[in-house]
């Protein structure tokens, strides 16, 4: 099974969510947008730690912009799920509820809403009540019977992993350990209690020792007075066998150490591999049948690397699908802050949270995007760290290569904005293959501007078909337009071309951006930089030429000199000679459209 | 609230009985589709409800169940009763009831209108006022003519339940009219928004036909499939078993007799059974020994059946006594006899006997009715299961207003019948409106604070049931609609006649509260209602000829009558009495008296 959509209405930061889902999610957005409450609108369907108690809300749960409330005002939370077919348990807990339009899937739904017949605008708590439906049909209760087979387990963001593996009665390590401990024979056990207890008499019998545990004990019962004396003794450990697994602790450096010296990132990481554990017995045993893992903000504490191994595994883990066996019984929930674990996400398993001014927080998802497999390998694969800030940033502008991803920045600057304050990337997609990058900001509502070549009119074709594209993705409302540009793209109107694609956020340069520099106004700049090659006389004489006069001959030899430096480096000692020139027109729009619209 | 096996010693336990019987071993221990074949008395319901214990704590884990399909109302009762001895509680993860209930609860309920049936997105159970207006347009436009409509009600239903299939030309070319009335009927009750209770297997049936993911649905919840009395549920249930069972991966447990099929004439096929238990991939079990009669009487019922069984009884089992009483003066002087001359015989024989241990069953009612008037002269009391009970015993809404009444007459001073149980029945009774814990809470509550306050034998049973209706059933009656519409109607015509212009006359509630219990009384019952119940002395009344069989029947009649005497005789512990005319015995009587001489 995996969850196929989320709606939630009125509840906290959201007015209406109402986003496709693709079974796992990692919900990304800015701090304050709601991806706890996303959490926990989810715990309100599927946790069953969470008590009844906790499922009525309160007035302060709905969203502030609702106004007064009415007799209508309705908390509504629901949750779709399909391919609930193949594992025949979760079949039986699910088939119930099915959608009557839709069989192959099934709605569950938390409301929470005015008693019925209230007679007046509910002015407390009290006036509430809530349920739990599926199908849609609100005679369909569900509860505690099916949230013990389809069970929501959130791990918070920072918390206190090393703590709670302490504490024998919230340790992860606990439920592991009791059922090992199930299926040996406690006579077996008590031996082992027997050779501790010599230990601990052996320790004792050391006079130093023996002294000292007569002194706690004689000033114990001079504090205490005999009625509260506890009989304080030294001693390893607890001995009797009923209790000697509570005694078992995990240790780190081949039993050298105990947790609470391990290193947060490793502390979390051992809770973390305690947990899936017990999961993956919760569902052995078949006392569940499905586990949401949700996890909040899984990158504290862990390293880069440790991150995107970790969570690669993890994904991969509820992912895998072998032939002829049911999806694993696993999805998982991430909401995150970290390029490093957006980096391994699934392609699909996007949810990006907004605020607006109006209307709350807003969703979009990357679950139904509509990518060819070509191009969903090809997104997944160039969603390095380095692009996958794209789902962090307010706005991006995407570029061909490296030397753009440098200079476009000391150009805002030129213009009086940063970058970073707006929100916004540049991102270089390595060539010109701008296609699945533009299918994918489009599904996510993320504004965006694209940079690229006209290359002689060969580019021509390409712009043309991100118009088509765009168009596309947001449902032909500008095909009107997009007939104008075709229609213009049949003429040699290359300046009309320019400003209607421009319109669509597309921006085009003549030619390969160092090369429409030296031929603009930032020769001099160009020269100083090539100078600082060092090359040998040879070269060197060609930089005199090109200073002397710059023609479209030259144009190979100079990319090569480029080239001999290291496009990224030659841009960036560039960007630092670039103050006091008019920013070049087409590189100046494309800036201004993102920050218009971020 | 899954762990419903509460207590796996009790199962464990009653399965040793088991061991010794090869039979009942080999059911106990089946891996894969079995079928029992079950003669009377050989302890195939306690064969089967071990069983099923046995199925859910070992074999069927949470969230999935066990589903169990059995004849009638009473039947499941029965079951549920013996199951919760075994310390299976009902739960959802145990279905247990008829096949109508099955449908309407399992299948019509929860998927409505996506099963593409043809259901209308709201709808409710006709009730008989609705049925008829609806067979009365139909015959209308399909038939016309002055005839009653009514009558073609039988011949309609008849077809209608034999002829499952309507894509296939031979539906409208055996009967075309038929085929015709059957299509307007069921038009006009779903222009109505209805469904009647032939509806509820056959649109499942279709369901169940045109939707793979519903079989996929149905077998993820109840991996296993048991159904009692199997020979009498007819050709829908048959076909959604095999279509189940054999072609989507449901285990099937069947248990019946072929030789107990009385419902011939409503739609039922003996046939359907055998067909079962020859198929390749069945384990078939037959049960022969007779735990309940004697061993006279086990070797006379063959005689009754006119079938050599080779049935046998246990060791040192009593023999039995048949015994013939041809009687004269009509059946009002065989009913004046048999209080006056045979019960006292019978009384002075079995000194321990009570009323309660005695079955008089007979095939038709009006029979009954001349019981029913020598029974009130010579001052015995009786219980009726037959077409003139002042209510069918299988209503479970009035069995259950039964233990109402037993609690306000004297179960709220001793704890019999104890109030939990009547809380957990009567919520059960209406879940479809008491959806969330605050109603069931409130319901109990309410129901509590009602039946304190009328807790008196003395009590009119007329004003009682009114009460009680308007302060609690009625709303609950109202939105269980779809599920408890027959029990609407039960209920209605029960306070009417009661009523100060009923045809019972006053009634008092004490009397009213051991209608469903006490063994103080004399049963009566219909030779069909007697199916799967039996008596220390059974009496065969009315055992005509022109009777057993009816004036004028047909071959086929014939044998489905020979089965029902057998059936009947079959009911008997220790004696068996047969009354009847003496100038016109039965057939049946006469070839049995034959060949025990």
């Amino acid at each position: 099974m995996y969850l196929s959509r989320i709606k939630i209405k009125n509840f906290r930061n959201f007015k209406l969510l109402d986003v496709a889902l693709a079974g796992n999610i990692v919900v990304v957005g800015e701090n304050r947008v709601g991806k706890t409450n996303l959490i926990h609108a989810l715990r309100l369907v599927f946790d069953p730690s969470l008590p009844d108690s906790a499922r009525e809300l309160g007035i302060g749960d709905f969203w502030d912009g609702l106004g007064p409330l009415d007799e209508d005002s309705e908390i509504e939370i629901s949750v779709d799920v399909k391919d609930f077919e193949d594992d025949l348990d979760v079949l039986a807990v699910l088939t119930d509820y099915r959608l009557a339009t839709d069989v192959e899937t099934v709605r569950l739904t938390f409301s929470f809403k005015p008693l019925d017949g209230l007679g007046h605008a509910p002015s407390t708590s009290e006036d509430f009540e809530f349920s739990c439906y599926g199908g849609g049909d609100t005679s369909k209760r569900f509860g505690h019977d099916l949230r013990r087979r389809l069970t929501l387990d959130v791990l918070h963001a920072l918390r206190d992993a090393e703590g709670d593996l302490a504490t024998w009665r919230r340790s992860p390590l606990r439920p592991l350990v009791e059922e090992a401990f199930s299926s040996i024979d406690l006579d077996d056990v008590e031996d082992i209690g027997t050779k501790i207890k010599e230990a601990t008499d052996a320790l004792i019998d050391l006079e130093e020792v023996s002294d000292l545990e007569t002194k706690i004990a004689t000033s114990f019962l001079e504090m205490s007075g005999p009625k509260q004396d506890v009989r304080p003794k030294l001693g390893f450990a607890a001995t009797e066998n009923t209790r000697l697994l509570r005694q078992i602790k995990l240790l780190i450096d081949d039993g050298e150490r105990g947790v609470a010296d391990a290193s947060l990132g490793s502390a979390n990481l051992i809770f973390l591999t305690l947990k899936t554990l017990e999961l993956d017995n919760l569902i052995m045993k078949n006392q569940r049948d499905h586990s949401l893992l949700a996890i909040e903000e899984p990158e504290a504490h862990l390293h880069p690397h440790m991150q995107r191994l970790v969570y690669d595994d993890l994904f991969e883990k509820s992912s895998k699908t072998i032939a002829d066996q049911p999806k694993p019984p696993l999805s998982i929930i991430l909401t995150t802050h970290s390029p490093h674990i957006a980096s391994v996400a699934p392609l699909r398993s996007i949810l990006l949270l907004r605020a607006t001014p109006d209307d709350g927080s807003v969703g979009q998802s990357t679950a139904t995007i509509d990518l060819t497999n070509d191009e969903a390998d090809d997104l997944a694969r160039y969603l390095d760290v380095t692009r996958a800030e794209m789902l962090f940033a307010r706005g991006v502008i995407l570029v061909e290569g490296d030397a753009e991803k440098f200079l476009i920045p000391e150009f805002a600057a030129e213009m009086g904005v940063t970058l970073d304050e707006h929100g916004i990337s540049v991102c270089s997609v390595a060539g010109t293959h701008f296609k699945p990058y533009v299918k994918f900001l489009e599904a996510l509502g993320i504004p965006f501007s694209v940079i690229t070549d006209w290359d002689g009119g060969y580019g021509q074709k390409r712009i043309t078909n991100i118009v088509h594209l765009i168009d596309d993705t947001t449902g032909n409302a500008r095909a009107a337009e997009v007939a104008k540009i075709d229609e213009i793209a049949a003429t040699d109107d290359y300046e009309a071309f320019d400003a209607k694609v421009a319109e669509f956020g597309i921006f085009t340069n003549d030619e390969t951006l160092e090369v429409d520099l030296i031929k603009g106004d930032f020769k001099d700049q160009i020269i100083a930089t090539l100078r600082e090659g060092k090359f040998g006389p040879k070269r060197t004489k060609r930089i005199d030429t090109y200073e002397a006069k710059y023609t479209d001959d030259d144009k190979k030899a100079f990319l090569a000199l480029v080239e001999a430096i290291g496009k990224g480096r030659f841009a960036q000692r560039l960007a630092t000679r670039i103050q006091g020139i008019a920013v070049p027109p087409y590189i100046a729009g494309a800036i201004q459209h993102v920050v218009d619209r971020v | 609230m899954w762990l419903i096996v509460s207590n796996r010693a009790l199962y464990l336990k009653a399965a040793e009985d088991l061991r010794s019987n090869d039979g009942q071993w080999q059911a106990y221990e089946s891996k894969d589709h079995c079928v029992v074949l079950a003669g009377p008395g050989s302890g195939k319901t306690k064969t089967l409800t071990i069983k099923f214990a046995r199925l859910l704590s070992e074999e069927i884990e949470a969230p999935r169940g066990v589903a169990c399909i059995t004849y009638n109302n009473e039947c499941a009762r029965e079951l549920e009763h013996r199951l919760a001895g075994l310390g299976v509680e009902p739960s959802k993860r145990v279905f247990i009831g008829t096949v109508h209930s099955f449908s309407l609860t399992q299948i019509l309920l929860p998927y409505g209108r996506s099963l593409g049936v043809g259901l209308p997105e709201e709808f409710s159970v006709a009730t008989l006022q609705q049925q008829r207006t609806a067979l009365e347009n139909a015959y209308n436009e399909v038939v016309g003519g002055p005839a009653n409509p009514q009558n073609a009600r039988f011949g309609m239903d008849f077809y209608r339940r034999s002829n499952l299939d309507r894509t296939k030309p031979e539906w409208r070319g055996r009967d075309q009219q038929k085929a015709l009335l059957v299509e307007a009927y069921e038009r006009h009750l779903r222009a109505a928004g209805l469904i009647d209770f032939d509806d509820m297997p056959l649109l499942a049936l279709r369901a169940l036909r045109q939707n793979k993911w519903l079989r996929n649905a149905l077998v993820a919840k109840f991996p296993v499939l048991a159904v009692d009395e199997y020979q009498d549920l007819g050709r829908a249930l048959h076909q959604m078993v095999v279509g189940l069972c054999f072609h989507s991966g449901m285990r099937l447990l069947a248990v019946g007799d072929a030789d107990q099929s009385i419902y011939g004439f409503i739609g039922a096929y003996p046939e359907l059974l055998q067909k079962l238990s020859e198929r390749a991939e069945v384990e078939t079990v037959v049960l022969g020994l007779n735990y309940r009669c004697g061993s006279l009487i086990v070797e006379a019922s063959e005689y009754a059946l006119g079938e050599a069984r080779g049935y046998q009884v246990p060791e040192n089992a009593a023999a039995g006594t048949v015994y013939f009483h041809p009687l004269t003066g009509g059946y009002s002087g065989h009913a004046d006899h048999f209080f006056s001359t045979i019960l006292p015989a019978i009384e002075a024989r079995n000194p321990e006997l009570t009323p309660g241990q005695i079955g008089i069953l007979y095939p038709a009612a009006f029979l009954g009715d001349e019981i029913a008037q020598a029974a009130e002269i010579y001052g015995y009391g009786i219980i009726r299961t037959d077409a003139n009970a002042l209510y069918p015993r299988s209503s479970r809404l009035m069995r259950w207003l039964e233990q109402c009444a037993a609690w306000c007459c004297n179960g709220w001073r001793n704890g019999n019948p104890r109030w939990t149980r009547i809380v957990a029945e009567g919520t059960r009774l209406f879940s479809e409106a008491l959806a969330t814990d605050e109603q069931k809470t409130e319901f109990g509550r309410s129901l509590l604070a009602h039946m304190w306050q009328h807790r008196d034998s003395q009590n009119d049973l007329f004003d009682w049931l009114n009460e009680i209706n308007g302060a609690l059933l009625s709303p609950l009656l109202i939105i269980g609609g779809r599920t408890l519409a027959d029990e609407k109607v039960i209920f209605d015509t029960f306070v009417e006649r009661v009523g100060p212009n009923g045809d019972v006359g006053k009634m008092g509630l004490g009397q009213f509260s051991g209608e469903g219990a006490g063994n103080d009384r004399i049963n009566l019952s219909s030779l069909h209602s007697a199916k799967g119940r039996e008596f220390d002395v059974t009496v065969l009344f009315g055992m005509d000829d022109g009777r057993m069989p009816r004036a004028n029947s047909t071959q086929a009649d014939i044998i489905a009558a020979r089965r029902l005497f057998y059936v009947g005789f079959t009911r008997a512990r220790t004696e068996l009495h047969m009354a009847f005319s003496a100038h016109n015995p039965s057939p049946f009587v006469t070839e049995v008296e034959e060949r025990l001489n």
